[in-house]
């Protein structure tokens, strides 16, 4: 799928998850949450040529399933190793609180807000204003 | 999960939807139809004994139900069919690119009304609040 496409799905989420209750509906902003990082991060990876339009992953494990892991794998920096690690955050946390029982505190969501911010920050470098 | 902890999550994950628009946020109601689902599938899969409290679907397909000693009755089948149905939306509208489309909205929700029906018909009252409250005074 292509970066701007990619933007586009990232956009429908934030907008979805700002019409949301921080409280009554965390599991609902959360979600959200992991699909815009999900968008944004496939288009970052897209633009930076490390993955084609051809490969989206789902999920931070998936990145073992391109074709092509070891040249993708050594192209990671920091920075866009830290997007794999802002999902791997998501992941974490939609087993406990969306799909699991988990009791929600304040600090669930935001260590779900501080991800997003995170991978929102290099989408921004990248794309410019989102 | 126990029965009700899965019946209590999806009453919350329903509240979220009603707050969105089918039209204005396709993605996340195709999202939150799937979730709801699959906790009173896993609600309706705790009661029949197919599985356990801590063996809970994170898809219909994930596990395989032919892990499970016990098979699913046909109701809980008829289910797992609309909640399936749910489940092929999202590599399509939530993964993939494609644009809403009103007829795949309404589709949604009436598959998930479907499933809730038939999840809840299985459960019964066997995750009611008075058996919920015998149930934790028990444990």
């Amino acid at each position: 799928m292509t970066p701007e496409l990619h933007l586009t799905k990232a956009a429908h989420f934030a907008v979805s998850a700002a019409r949301l209750d921080p409280v009554e509906d965390y599991e609902a902003i959360m979600w959200a949450g992991m699909h815009t990082c999900t968008h944004w991060t496939n288009a970052i990876f897209h633009a930076k040529g490390l993955t084609s339009v051809e490969f989206d992953f789902e999920h931070s494990w998936y990145i073992d399933r391109c074709p092509d892991p070891d040249r993708v794998l050594a192209g990671l920096d920091d920075q866009l190793g830290g997007l794999l690690d802002a999902l791997a955050v998501f992941e974490g946390l939609r087993a406990a609180y969306v799909r699991g029982p988990g009791p929600f505190g304040p600090e669930v969501l935001a260590r779900s807000q501080e991800a997003l911010d995170r991978v929102h920050a290099v989408a921004e470098e990248v794309f410019g204003t989102l | 999960m126990r029965p009700r902890e899965h019946i209590l999550k999806a009453e919350r994950l329903e509240a979220s939807l009603r707050k969105l628009d089918p039209s204005d946020d396709f993605e996340m109601v195709i999202e939150l139809c799937v979730l709801a689902a699959t906790h009173l599938f896993n609600a309706a899969l705790h009661v029949e004994g197919v599985t356990h409290g801590h063996s809970d679907q994170s898809h219909t397909v994930r596990p395989p139900m032919e892990y499970h000693r016990k098979s699913p009755s046909d109701a809980i089948n008829k289910g797992m069919n609309a909640l399936s149905d749910l489940e092929k939306l999202r590599p399509v509208y939530v993964r993939g690119g494609a644009p809403f489309e009103q007829e795949v909205a309404d589709g949604c929700l009436q598959n998930f009304a479907t499933a809730k029906q038939i999840f809840f018909d299985v459960i019964g009252d066997v995750a009611s609040d008075r058996e919920w409250s015998e149930v934790r005074r028990d444990s």
